[in-house]
Order: structure tokens, then sequence, then C-alpha cells
């Protein structure tokens, strides 16, 4: 789970009154399409394609970078921009909306090998790749880069910790150790163009890990741990132009030693891209709509008070808009050690969708979601509805009935804990007040701070049982749009943590766990996205989530801008495409 | 008159170990009550999902399971003798007064400020000169003509000034003066060594925006003070002797109006050096009181007692000179040395 | 010296306020001539109207609300139709303005030498600042301030109030104005100090030919510096003419009245108080009630035999007066080394100059201040350093009396409530008791009973000290301290509410002790006077003696400096005065 999203979108999102016509997606075409701008145009196609060069990109961007270091990044903005300047294993499909999420080569010379049961994994990267300093680029640097984004101690602690919990590997530091690169041994470098990775268990998604920008080559004598984030020296099209300058700026120039010819993601058009840290997000927005800047950088979309502006005068700005899915699902937790089966089930029946889709301010706020996985992910069927309803307001005599089955037929008392100051998240839950009401279920919301939702309270064993916290709002984008990037941490019950726990329901489903461990050893994509689907499935079943929506986010797409696109792989355009128009 | 100023630095001094030790207690143990615990501490720096060792090897890091009292020490002793970072192989010195090191941004805390300080000073100082001339100005007006339209329209313009928020203030301005009428370009703060004009047109509306809080508080002020010097004897005195009302206002009645004023405005001097926060934040100005609000939000404790420490010695430094200055104006006080 | 035609011409002056109620007329109808290098005074009591005057000479009402008719004109100059810029051209320059109160009338931010400096060159604006300054120094050295040169560089608070109304007087001289307008200059003043100034200006006058008018509300402070009187009451002017006449033969009722009323030093305790009863007596005779004139007798002094009801022993106070190298505090004795008995019915004048110690010892008696040294017995207990506590009963026992009738009642409690709190602060819970006790009081303090439920603000100045008195009295004290009680009230209401603590003093015999600057006054209410310098007693002794053979120096500095009301003998004292300082240099 990206940083991105998590309950920041469409913080003032009262915008149900926006036409439902214009909820976008329904145009169908998908892959290279090309087309002039136009309402949703960016969401599905490329928006002013042009292969002009030159000019300079600005972004701009109100909070800063968690880091710049491609080792240290957990933000998917930085994920996205790092592009520029670091180049990975692997990379996301260039191309609009679902079709970004296949994978293709960006270091790596042909796709990776696995061994039968997936626990092994060999990639070659093309020969004579440069940094910019035009030293050679080898594979030692990868895993040297591997490493110490993986066993640092704390050195670097703001990016997931992927290779750490798959290869097979005792922990070390490497800021430590004599010998980082002989102690780390479940990554082996048998010639300067090769890697073996060796995991503790199947893995059958392991290329997803190797787009993450961990991969992206850091010699070890460049390395300057937590410094290194400064100047970090660039593999990709673009160099640091000076020191990046924590909450103020940083800006790229072209790397002179970049071959376009071995990196088929990146078009590099412009000469010079500069971002503006700290801008203020009316400010952004306001300056992205005068043409004084030209993407915000964080990637979420404009913010409130732009967007109401907007939607009030929807024919000045239609045609720059796009408002596709985020790739994130909003939904409810039911705790299982707090609520049995069919008193979660009964909740899953009485909750009135159509007004819990309107906490979420209707169709520009997102679609309407009945089941788990988000429809840019494959395996999802985003049909499916376990528990139907007239016009989606609940059905009351099937709620009725599994209250009784659960030894409540007047219904129970719970708590739902939600994010203080999150306005979707507290009307969500408010809502569901409401409506859970009608079977005599009493809901009591409590608010805790946002930062320490999940390490000290919903996400605490301890702290749910004790203060019979039934169920809990959260929201969820995967780390790569498959059924294992997204589903995995909050449905598996291997992910279950005593604290910090993302699987809030708790959900340990031998049924469910057994499927996890099937997909990872099933090669076969198509295959692996039916157990998705199956698991989504059996999850709806237990009741252990209750689905809210699939959030949408609005974007401003200025008429200057070329090849924009929206990509799923990043849930915002896809950075490395954009060019400037220069007249 | 020396040993005054010893005495008073002295005092500055206590004040700030004072400073820094609430504000010590208000991100280390006010969170301990809470229950907060070392690792929960931790998690404040790393990124999201983190396994429990990686909080861990944070907590150690960073030192956040030593008892309170010996990380603030940690803290003053760093302040006083400097200190030692490791960077991955790395070591770099930081000299005192050492600030510590910002854990989210891993920059030395003490080159952030003193790389902001000239944002910050840039628009508090020519704020200050805006509210001080406007206010002042606007104030002896008033006072003069009491009971007048202007007087009347200037003082519900000033209630209306201090009751408005800057925010609400300085994005009107900015969506008007900058995105609507485009008379302003968008501001982009250089440098003045740089760029005088930039440095000029980004900074305008800010100082206009900061200025009109200060100067409708300055002008009611000012007026009142008028009025009350205006009915003093000495007045009555400057007018039997035949003065112009000119005079008699501007010589005999400004001074000792403003003589009050000037302890206020070393006060607010002292504030908005130490960051103007929302000023900053709304012109997207990266000074000190942005990073201030970065480092509160990120609960980035060592930025958050560095901007607290820097805000606290430009107000004990701005009180000093005005007592020092006091006695220039005022000859009736005497600085007890 | 007096020339025919006359430098201030005031004919039929008006000056009306607007209020809400409609005009008030704070003068009606007023004239008077002033030759060149004549002497006017114009003398009446607060709100007669002679300081509206005084601002409509200089033209000072400008810009304000008042509505003036009639003509003013000084120096030619006709000050009610003049243009804004002739106006100025004439103040300072041709009519030079001094004020009451010397410690507000200098501006405290400049040096004299700059305000001096200003009001010349406002008139000579070609002249160089070292002309001016040469003037200014004259200026100074004239007025008798010391070192010149050098006090020209110094702020007015440099300066003791005495000096400081020196430079305001020098300042007025700048630019040899043909009149000099002193308002009240004296009043804030000490008795010796104000006899200083008055002989200043009557010098000034005779040696520059300048004309005076000396507004006052004293009669005795006019007496021996001007040559007619204007005696104002209620905007109008009810006498006017030589001074001597008017002193000496007062026409006017209003003006024999005043006359009757100023406390003359030369009048002694026992010629007083046997007036104060006969105009008692034939006041109740009239009013039909009967006072046996023998009653007082029972009251009149105890010899000195038996126990003394205060017993004040060698006391001193001291305080600590933060300053000096590294904040080191100096210590200043405002008291030291005081002792004095005091008998049942007898009453205690205290006389001294401002610094003398003689509030300070009032409040170490009250024990509102613990004595550093010395000892304090009351009734034979010695109370020098009894706890709060303890002497919480005691404080029923000694009352006090306070100089400002404005200040010293809360604005927000009825007088009703305000005397009746110390009964149920000692305990009373009967309310109705309480309210009778406290109309009573009332009544015999010369207000209404029905006054009982009104606020403090409907009350004259004089009237306030009634209510102090009220209150002091409603829990039957057997010594009451008057600190300055009259010194803020005008002449006629101080002679009111004198005869009415001789009054009560009779009739309940109460001690008092009286504390006052004025010479003329403690005279006429103290059987005995002890006169205070600088924390210490110069002389004690019964009042006569005092008076009329003073044995310390001192004592004879403060006589001669007291103002006499028959023009004559007050120009006498002055020349006496003159040879004395003569002698002195």
């Amino acid at each position: 789970m990206r940083k991105r999203t998590l309950g920041f979108v469409a913080l003032g999102a009262a915008a149900s009154i926006f036409l439902s016509a214009c909820g976008g997606g329904d145009t169908g075409e998908t892959g290279g399409d090309t087309a002039a701008a136009g309402y949703d145009a960016g969401s599905t196609q490329i928006v002013n394609p042009s292969d002009q060069a030159g000019g300079t990109l600005r972004y701009a961007i109100q909070s800063d970078f968690d880091s710049t270091d491609p080792g240290d990044t957990y933000y998917g903005f930085s994920w996205n921009f790092s592009r520029y300047y670091a180049r990975t294993l692997l990379a996301f499909t260039p191309a609009p909306a679902e079709a970004s999420t296949e994978l293709t080569t960006d270091l790596a010379a042909g796709m990776p090998e696995p061994n039968e049961d997936f626990t092994e994994w060999t990639i070659k990267i093309q020969e004579g790749l440069k940094y910019e300093d035009g030293s050679e680029i080898t594979a030692q640097d990868i895993k040297y880069a591997i490493a110490r984004s993986n066993y640092n101690g704390g050195e670097l602690p703001n990016g997931p910790r992927y290779f750490e919990s798959s290869l097979d590997q005792e922990p070390f530091n490497v800021y430590e150790v004599d010998d980082p690169m002989a102690t780390f041994t479940a990554v082996e470098t048998p010639d300067d163009y090769t890697l073996v990775f060796h995991l503790k268990e199947s893995f059958s998604e392991f290329p997803y890990i190797l787009t993450q920008p961990q991969t992206a080559p850091v010699p070890e004598e460049a390395d300057r741990g937590a410094l290194y984030r400064e100047n970090v020296l660039s593999s990709g099209p673009y160099k640091f132009d000076g020191a990046y300058e924590p909450g103020v700026k940083l800006d790229l120039v072209r790397n002179e030693h970049w071959d376009a010819a071995t990196d088929p993601t990146r078009p590099a058009l412009p000469d010079e891209v500069t971002v503006e840290i700290g801008v203020e997000q009316n400010e952004i927005d306001q300056r992205l709509v005068n043409g004084e800047i030209d993407v915000d950088l964080s990637g979420v979309g404009v913010g409130p008070a732009m967007k109401s502006q907007m939607i009030q005068d929807l024919e000045t700005y239609e045609n720059n808009l796009d408002n596709p899915l985020s790739g994130a699902l909003r939904f409810v937790n039911i705790h299982t050690p707090v609520l049995d089966t069919a008193c979660r089930q009964a909740i899953a029946y009485a909750a009135d969708r159509d007004s819990l889709h309107r906490a979420w301010g209707g169709d520009t706020g997102g679609d309407l979601a009945t089941n788990l996985l988000p429809p840019t992910i494959p395996g999802s069927d985003p049909e499916s509805n376990l528990y139907p309803s007239e016009d989606n307001k609940g059905d009351l005599e099937a709620a009725q009935a599994k209250l009784e089955e659960c030894g409540e037929p007047d219904g129970f008392e719970t708590n739902i804990a939600v994010r203080e100051g999150r306005e979707p998240d507290i009307a969500t839950a408010e809502s569901l007040q409401e409506s859970l009401k009608r079977v005599g279920i009493e809901l009591e919301i409590k608010t805790f701070p946002a930062e320490d939702f999940f390490a000290q309270y919903a996400g605490s064993q301890d702290y749910v049982r004790e203060n019979n916290i039934g169920l809990s709002v959260s929201g969820w984008i995967p780390d790569w749009a498959s059924g294992y990037g997204f589903g995995y941490k909050i449905t598996s019950g291997d992910a279950i943590q005593e604290t910090g726990n993302y699987n809030t329901s708790e959900l340990d489903d031998p049924e469910v766990n057994a499927l996890w461990d099937q997909a990872l050893t099933t090669e076969d994509p198509d295959e692996r996205a039916d157990i998705y689907g199956q698991i989504d499935t059996l999850v709806m079943e237990q009741a252990a989530i209750l689905p809210v929506v699939f959030d949408r986010a609005m974007f401003y797409r200025p008429d200057n801008l070329t090849n924009v696109y929206y990509t799923s792989s990043y849930a915002m355009y896809d950075f490395m495409a954009l060019g400037v128009d220069q007249g | 008159m020396l040993n005054y100023i010893l005495r008073r630095l002295g005092a500055g001094l206590l004040l700030l170990a004072v400073v820094t030790a609430v504000t010590f207690w208000i991100f280390y143990v006010l969170p301990k009550w809470a229950g907060v615990t070392p690792r929960g501490m931790a998690a404040m720096y790393v990124g999201k999902a983190p396994t429990p060792e990686a909080l861990d090897a944070t907590v150690e890091r960073l030192g956040l399971d030593q008892p309170v009292i010996v990380q603030f020490f940690d803290f003053i002793r760093s302040l006083v003798f400097g200190d030692q970072f490791q960077f991955g192989r790395e070591t770099v010195e930081c000299a005192a007064p050492c600030l510590g090191y910002s854990f989210s941004t891993n920059s030395p805390v003490l080159e952030q400020l003193l790389a902001r300080l000239p944002i910050t000073a840039s628009l508090a100082f020519g704020a200050a000169v805006i509210w001080l001339i406007g206010g002042v100005a606007v104030g002896v007006l008033s006072a003069v003509k009491k009971g007048s339209l202007f007087d009347r329209l200037a003082m519900s313009t000033a209630l209306v000034g201090v009751s408005l928020p800057i925010y609400f203030t300085g994005l009107l301005a900015l969506a008007f003066v900058v995105h609507g009428w485009k008379i302003l370009p968008v501001p982009r703060y250089e440098p003045l060594t740089e760029n005088p004009g930039a440095w000029f047109t980004a900074l305008l509306l800010p100082w206009i925006t900061l200025a009109f809080l200060h100067a409708a508080q300055y002008a009611r002020q000012t007026r009142a003070g008028m009025l009350e010097v205006l009915g003093e004897d000495y007045i009555r005195t400057a007018r039997a002797k035949g003065l112009s009302e000119r005079k008699v206002i501007f010589k005999h009645a400004l001074r000792p109006a403003l003589t009050p004023i000037l302890t206020i405005f070393g006060l607010d001097l002292g504030l908005v050096l130490g960051g103007a926060i929302l000023t900053e934040r709304v012109f997207s100005l990266k000074g000190v009181g942005a990073y201030a609000i970065e480092a509160i939000i990120g609960k980035d404790l060592p930025v958050v007692l560095g901007v607290t420490l820097l805000g606290a010695v430009f107000i004990v430094v701005c009180n000093l000179i005005v007592d020092l200055l006091y006695p220039l104006v005022d000859p009736r006080v005497r600085i007890a040395a | 010296m007096a020339s025919t035609e006359p430098v201030v011409r005031v004919d039929d002056l008006r000056v009306a306020f607007p209020t809400m109620d409609g005009d008030v007329q704070a003068v009606n109808g007023l004239s008077f001539e002033v030759p060149a290098g004549g002497a006017l005074g114009i003398v009446g009591e607060s709100g007669s109207g002679k300081s509206v005057t005084s601002l409509a000479l200089m033209g000072l009402h400008r810009g304000s609300r008042a509505k003036i008719t009639g003509a003013i004109e000084v120096a030619g100059q006709n000050v009610v139709t003049a243009t804004d810029k002739q106006l100025r051209a004439m103040r300072g320059n041709d009519i030079a303005m001094v004020f009451q109160d010397p410690m507000q009338s200098l501006h405290p931010q400049y040096t004299i030498g700059n305000q001096l400096v200003e009001a010349y060159r406002v008139h000579h604006p070609k002249a160089s600042k070292s002309v001016a300054l040469k003037r200014a120094v004259e200026a100074l050295d004239r007025v008798g301030i010391p070192q010149p040169e050098k006090r020209i560089n110094s702020y007015p608070h440099e300066f003791s109030g005495g000096m400081r109304q020196r430079v305001v007087i020098a300042m007025g001289l700048m630019c040899d104005p043909k009149v000099l307008l002193a308002d009240e200059p004296t009043t804030a003043l000490d008795v010796t100090v104000q006899a200083r100034i008055l002989d200043l200006l009557d010098e000034l006058r005779r040696d520059l030919g300048m004309a005076l008018i000396l507004v006052s509300h004293d009669l005795a402070v006019v007496a021996g510096s001007v040559d007619e009187v204007v005696v104002m009451r209620h905007g109008v002017a009810v006498e006017r003419g030589d001074v001597r006449t008017v002193l000496s033969e007062p026409e006017h009722p209003y003006t024999r009245a005043l006359l009757a009323a100023v406390p003359r030093v030369e009048v002694s305790r026992a010629q007083r108080r046997a007036q104060d009863r006969a105009d008692r007596v034939e006041k109740e005779q009239r009013a039909g009630t009967v006072t046996d004139p023998a009653r007082f007798e029972a009251f009149t002094p105890v010899p000195t035999d038996g126990e003394p009801l205060l017993q004040v022993e060698d006391v001193a106070q001291r305080f600590k007066v933060r300053g000096g190298a590294m904040g080191r505090s100096t210590d200043f004795w405002a008291v030291n080394g005081v002792s004095f008995d005091l008998y049942k019915g007898e009453t205690l004048g205290i006389v001294g100059e401002s610094g003398s110690g003689k509030s300070t010892l009032s409040r170490m008696v009250m024990r509102l201040l613990e004595p550093t040294r010395g000892r304090v017995v009351f009734e034979g207990r010695d109370i020098t350093h009894m706890s709060e506590r303890a002497l919480r009963p005691l404080r029923r026992d000694v009352q006090m009396v306070f100089q400002n009738p404005y200040s010293s009642l809360n604005p927000r409690v009825t007088v009703g409530d305000a005397i009746g709190t110390a009964l149920r602060v000692q305990g009373e819970r009967d309310t109705k008791k309480i309210k009778r006790e406290v109309q009573e009081l009332l009544d015999r303090v010369g207000l209404q009973p029905g006054h009982y439920n009104r606020f403090p603000h409907a009350f004259s100045g004089g009237q306030r000290q009634r209510i102090a008195i009220a209150r002091a009295l409603i829990l039957k004290p057997k010594l009451i301290i008057c600190d300055e009680p009259v010194s803020a009230l005008d002449v006629s209401t101080q002679d009111q509410v004198l005869r009415l603590l001789s009054e009560l003093q009779d009739d309940f015999g109460l001690t008092y002790i009286f504390v006052a600057h004025d010479l003329a006054v403690v005279r006429q209410v103290s059987d005995r006077v002890a006169v205070m310098r600088k924390g210490e007693v110069v002389e004690l002794g019964d009042s006569d003696s005092i008076y009329e053979n003073p044995q310390s120096e001192y004592t004879r500095q403060l006589l001669a400096a007291a103002p006499l009301l028959d023009p004559d003998e007050a120009r006498s004292q002055r020349a006496e005065r003159e040879a004395l300082r003569a002698q002195a240099v």
C-alpha cells in the first residue's frame, strides 16, 4: 500500500450534484488510442500525443517527497517520478489505463525466469548501460541497491520491505558488516549482467517487486546512506541539477549518458524538469488552471476548493478534466474477533450502499462497490454482489434472518472506528450507523488520530478486543495492480499483525489462505486472476470486508501538456510520457 | 549598562532553556502519557506498514528508548558542544550550536533554518515597515479627525482587518491580484541579492497581507494613544506656545503616543521573525514558518525544537533591543544598571 | 505703572458647551480689563468658569464644541474672530500661559532646552539656534534655576515640582509677552514653594512690565499679587474691584461667605471652636432644636493626667529603594524617630510639606505599615508588631478618612452599603438595624437619610467626604485619622467639613489625628501640633504657642510662606521673605 491515497482523495467531495452521465469509464476503449482533449479523455486515451522534445516541464507539490532516494521511498508519486533518474529492472507498460499494469523490461534484457516452484528467479540486464558520470551499470550495483534499501538498520526507513520479507536471507546491516556484498547471499551475481534471487517461499508475482525503485542501481562507493537523497547518481534520462533542497525544490536536466535506444519506456521529451515544493494546494490548482505550472506532482487530483469550483462551472473546465478510478477501494472492516460470521453478514445485508455511495461524493467520488477487487485489477468482477437489495438500499429481511442466526435477534451494540478529520470516512460511518439502526444494530462512532489509527487503535489486536471495536473505516490502494498486490495484506491470515495490522478484520480463513499460497505458485497471470476472483468471493461470503466505493480522482489536464494519459499502475498520469507543447 | 545587557541575556538564556524543556515535554512526555511506545514514536519516522524490526532499528538509531531526561540532555549537549551524525558509513560533523538533524528530511536543522531565514526576514521586515507606517499614519489621521467619515471608515476596516484570518485575505489577494487580474506575476521568491525585482514582486502581496492584519491593530492602538496624549496638559502647553497644529501633532503628540507601540512592535517583529506560519503557507514561501508547519505535521521533533528556539531567540533579542531603545525614546525610563 | 490702554479687554464674554440637555453656560456675561503692566486676580470655586475664561483668553477653545460670544481682545487682537494663524502668532508671543500642574504641563520626552527654544523659534523663525539657546539660558536664570547652562539639557522629570513651574514660567517669558496668564499656578505645590512662585511672578511683573492675570480658587493666593480682583460664581462675576476694597469691604454676600470660609492662620483653635459652637447654637435655635452649650464642656480636652489613648515611641519606617550600582537597594527612612502621646478627646495636628513623612506616620499608627523601629501603644496595648488577626478587633477603634473623596468610594456600591459594610464585617446580621443606623448617621453628617440607595457619583466632593466620614463613624471608633481630608475641596466646602468634624468631636468625644499641609487649617482644628520635615518632628507643642512663637527655623519659614488675606500684610510678608532670601544669599 503506497501512502498516497489513504483517505486523502476528495476531502470535500460534496459532489453528488455532479452529472452522473459524466461518470466516465464507459467509453470502453483502451490501449493506444489517442484523442483530442475532452472530458475524461486522459483516463483511457493518450491526449495531445506528440514527440516534440524540449522545454521545461514544471511540477509543483504541497508536501515534500518522503525521499528522493529510490531506495528509501514509498510515496506513489515518488515512485512514478523517480523513474526520471532511476531505472529499475522491470517497468510497467507505458499505456493508458489497465494496459499499463502489464510488465515490461527496463534495465533488464528480458523478463525474469523462475525455477519450478517460483523460489528462484534469474534476470539479465542490458550491457553497456551507463550512469550520469559515464561509468557502467552492473548487476552488482543493483544487488547493492537492494541490500541497502532493505537491510539498513533504520538508516533508510521509508521504503517497503518486500525483498526483506521474500528473500532467503539472514538479517544484517549493510552499513555495519565488513563486506555487505558477500554477506548478502540471497542475491547472486554470477557475472556483471546477471542477478539470481533466492526466495524463502514460492512467489509467482515476484517480477512486480522488480519494478520497484529499490532495484535502481546504486554503486556501493556512491552510497552516502540517508544523505544519498541529496544527489542521486542517475541511471535515467535526467540527472539532478544541483542538490535536492528538502521542502524547496528539485531540478532535473538531461543526462547525456542515457541512451534512448536501451529504454523503450521513456520518451524523455522535456529538456528540463523542475519541482517546486511547498506550494499551497489552492495555489497549485490556480497555477495549473492558469498554465503557470504543468503537473501537480502529488498525483491525487485537484484540491477540494478547486474541485467544487470546477463542478459548479463544468462547462469551462470540462475538456480539461479526467475522472479516472484511482485503483483504491474504500471499505469498512468488520472485525472477526468481535462479531460472528452471521452477525457480519447481517451488517452486509442491512447496509444502505446507496447512502454509503453518496457519503463518498456519489459518482464523481467513485463507483459503488459490491466486491473486493477494484475493476482495474485482473480477476475483478464488479458485477458480483452477494448481498443484493432493491436500489442498493439494503435487504432488511435477510439481515434480520442473519441476526437471528447469530443469536442476536434484537440486534446488538458495537463501535465503529474512524480516522479523525477525514470527512468522507466519518460520513461513511454515519451512513452506516443510520442504516444499521433499522435492524437494531447500534453503532457508536469513535474517532482516532489518523497517524496512529493502525499502530494503536483499529490496527491493534488488543485495543480492538478490549474496546469492542466491531468495525473500522479504511481504504486501500495496491502496491501493484494485481490481486496479490491489492488483497494479500488485507485478507491473508499470514498478514495479521499484533499492531500496525492492516488485515484489520483479522480474517484468517483456511480456504482464503490456501488460495493465496496457490496463487504464489501459479505462473500464468490469467490463472492467477481466476484465483483472485475466488478469493474476492470468499471474502465477501465471510463478510469480513464491506466494500463502499472504488474511488475516483479529479485531475486537471492543462492544454499545453502533451502525451497525457492516466496509468493504473501508478494511479496517476504517466510522468515519463509527459511533454510540453511549446506553441 | 553592559551589566544590564549581560543580565538580560542571562535571563534570555534561562527562558530559552525553559522553552526547550517545555517543547521537549510536549513532544516526548505527553505522547508517552498518552500511551505511545518508543515503537509508536519510531513509526512517525518510517514509511507505512513497517516491520517491527524496522521500527526497533529506528528506535535504537534515534535513541527513542532512552529516558526523556537523557534525550533532553543529549540535545542540550549537542547544542553546546556540537555533535556527530552517522550516515551510512559516513560521519558528519555538526558544529555547535547543533540543533540536531531532522529525521524526516535528513538535513541539519540549523542549516535549514539559516537557509530559510532570509525569506522569513524579508517577509517580516518588509511587512513590519508597511504595517508600522500604514498603521500609525491611519491611526494618527483617525485620532486627529476623530468622528469623521475617514475615522469611522478606517476603524471599521481595522476591525475587519483584525478579525479576518490571513488564509482568507491571502487567498483572496492571490485569487484576484495574481490569478484573476494578473496584476502581479505568480510569486516566486528570489533572494534580494540575486533578483531584487522578483524579490519585491514575490513578497509584495505577502507583505501587504501580513501587514494588513497588524496595521489594523496598530491603527487602533495609535488612535487610542493619540487621543489620550492629545488630552494631556503638555499638548495644551504646546498649543499655548503658538505652535502649529502639525507641529503639535507630529512633534508633541506622536512621540508619546508611539512609545507604548514600540514595545508591541518589538514583540510582534520577534514573533513574525520566528516564522509567519500562515502567511508563508498561503503564499508558498519556504520560510521558517513553513518549515515549522511541516515539522509539526510530520512530528519532526528536532525541527520543532529548532524553530521554537529560534522564535524564542528572536523574541528575547527584540525585547532586549526595545528595552535598550526605550530610555532613548522616553527619558523618564532609566535602565536599572 | 498702569497705562490707560488695556492690554486685555473682555466684554460680555459668554461660553456655552452644548450637551444632551441643552447648552451649559460656563461663562455668562463676563467683562474685565487689564491695563498694560497691571495685575488681575480671577477667583472662584470649582465650576465658577474661571478656567474656561483663561482658556478662552488663549483661544484654546478652538476646535472644541464650545460656543463663544462676546469680545476678547489681547494686545489689540480680537481672539474670537482671529484666524487660526493670527491666533498662533498671538499665543506665546503676546500672551503666555502658566498652568496648574507643572508635573503634567511639560513634555516628558524633550529636554527643557528643546521646549524653550521651540517656544522662541516659533515666533522668531529666523533666529538662529544659538540665539534661541542663549535666550533660554537667560530665561531660566531669570526665574531662578541654578546653573541654567547645565540644566537646560535636563528633562522635566529631573526637576522638582517648584522648579518645573519655574521652567514653565521661563518658557512663557521667552518671547517677552505682554501678558502672563497663570491658571492656578501654585495649587499643586507646597506652601513654601507656592510662596516662592508667587514672589517670582510678582517680581517678573514689576521688572518686565508684564500684565499678570492670576487665576485661583484661593483668595489668599491672589491677595498679595494683584491690583484688581474678579470674584466669579456660576460663570458670572459677582464682584469686581480693587483688591483691597473687595477683601476688606466685600459687597456681595458670596464674597463675604467666601472670605469667611478661608481658614486664617491667625485664628486660634479656641477662637474657631467658640465661633463654631456659637454658630451651631444659633442655627439650632433657628431650627428649634436646642443643644446645651454646657454639653460641649464635657468633651473639651482633658488635662494630661491619666492614661493616653495612643502612645507613639520613637517609631521609624524604612523603605528599600531600588537602584544604585548592581541593582542594590538603598535604605530610605520615611519616618525616623517620632514620638508623641495622644489623649482622649484631643486633636493632634501633623503638618508638613510633601515628603515630610506625615502620611507614613499616620499609616503606621493605623498599623497599615509595621514600624521598622519603635513602639505604638493603643489603650495600653502594644500593637507595634501585632498580627493582622489580633489587630482585627482594634480596626474598629481606629478609622481613617482619606484625601480624595472621589477615589476612596467604590462607584458601584451604594452609599448605604459603603457605610454599612463595616457593620456587616464586624458580624452584624440584622439588615434593618444596619439600615437604621446608617440612615441616622447620614442625617448626622448632613445628608438626607433618603440618600441611602444612591451611588457615589450622585454626590459632590464635599458630600462624598461626608459619606467617608460617616463610614469612619459607623463603628464608633475611639480614634479617627484624617489624612488631608479637606485639601481637595473648595474653601466653602472645606469650611463645612471642618465644622462637621468639630461638631462630631463635641458630640461623640472623638479623638483626631489631623494630617494636612495647610497651616491655617491645622491650627484651627488642633489642640497640639507636630511639624514634620524629612521624617522627623521638628517641633511639637500646643498649637497656639507654635503658631505664635515658633521655635524652629523651619516652622518660621512655613509660617512666613502662608498666604495672607490682607493685601498689605501679604506684601510686607513678601518683603520679609525677600529680605530673608537676600540674607541667605
